[in-house]
């Protein structure tokens, strides 16, 4: 079988009543690369991320695997898995379990407080801890795409740049498309960026100053 | 695929038991010939009552299904199979009962 090496959308519209929020977006995202999207508040970044996951519908949509169009992503079986913005684990499920589930396998030599957790109920972990387990959760999947919905929210700096060095690690298997507020992050680890702005997606070629000329980013 | 909608239907299993068991006590809990009476209402109650959790999570708990979706299921599959699997377990047991009950 041809091994999965892009991911591929465009044609996306998106309408919530009489307002466009996504129109003329294209993304291309090549396996073993760090795709990021940045855009301000509501431009629609976490809606591009659900209709590219097919758990969102657009008005119109072009979502295609190795060039093929699929109607819906997450129904391809271990294609792509998705992290969104709220908890993704079920409140009750041990850690341990969840992992199990999506057939990851954290060491103890890589996370000193991995037996402190392990045994816990999602619950029963802070905001940080849960977001952390459940980012590598998804970062770690034995899938070939993963989406990541701002994956550093509430984790601590020393969390952030464990996160940020799995990332990197993992992109010698995945594609990775990332969003997060915490642009000089993604600015670090991102192979390519687009900006979306009035609906559109851009692909940035000198991002750090792109992001300040199309007025992401203060002057 | 059966663990995944085992998984799925432990969220809300206990209601639509204490639905069903509670509407077969309601009448009575027959188990001679009016028990065969008893097997449509039984069927609409228990899929009434799965319209209610369906259009309960649909309205407050939509971000619950990714962890299943994630996993490659559509919400429509893990209804789906709960419903049957809910299906099979109350009639199982029902009937296993009612043999019981003739029984002894």
């Amino acid at each position: 079988m041809e091994p999965i090496t892009i991911l591929e959308i465009d044609s996306v519209e998106l309408s919530f009543d009489e307002r466009k929020i996504l129109q003329s977006v294209y993304l291309k995202i090549p396996r073993y690369q760090i795709t990021s999207i940045l855009g301000r508040n509501g431009c629609g970044k976490s809606s591009l991320l659900q209709i590219v996951f097919g758990t969102m519908r657009a008005t119109h949509k072009s979502v295609r695997v190795n060039g093929r169009y699929v109607e819906s992503l997450y129904r391809q079986g271990n294609v792509a898995r998705y992290l969104p913005q709220h908890p993704l684990t079920p409140s009750s499920m041990k850690v341990k379990e969840a992992l199990k589930w999506y057939g990851v396998e954290l060491t103890e030599a890589k996370y000193d407080k991995l037996p402190a957790l392990i045994s816990q109920r999602m619950e029963e972990l802070s905001g940080g801890e849960r977001r952390f387990i459940e980012a590598l959760m998804v970062l770690l999947s034995p899938v070939p795409f993963v989406l990541l919905d701002e994956p550093f929210t509430n984790l601590a700096p020393i969390y952030v740049e464990a996160l940020k060095q799995h990332i990197v690690e993992q992109k010698q298997n995945k594609g990775i498309l990332i969003t997060d507020h915490l642009y000089r992050e993604v600015l670090d680890i991102a192979d390519q960026n687009y900006l979306i702005q009035n609906g559109s997606t851009y692909l940035l070629t000198n991002p750090r100053q792109e992001l300040v000329d199309r007025g992401y980013l203060p002057g | 695929m059966l663990l995944v909608v085992l998984h799925f239907y432990k969220n809300f299993w206990i209601i639509l038991h204490v639905v069903a068991w509670g509407g077969w006590l309601a009448v009575g809990a027959p188990v001679d010939e009016e028990w065969w009476g008893m097997i449509a209402p039984l069927f609409w109650l228990k899929l009434a009552s799965y319209g209610v959790v369906w259009l309960l999570m649909q309205t407050f708990s939509r971000q619950g299904y990714l962890f299943y979706q994630n996993l490659g299921y559509s919400p429509t599959a893990l209804f789906v199979g709960a419903f049957g699997l809910d299906m099979v377990l109350f009639f199982t047991l029902l009937t296993a009962i009612r043999w019981s009950l003739l029984l002894f």
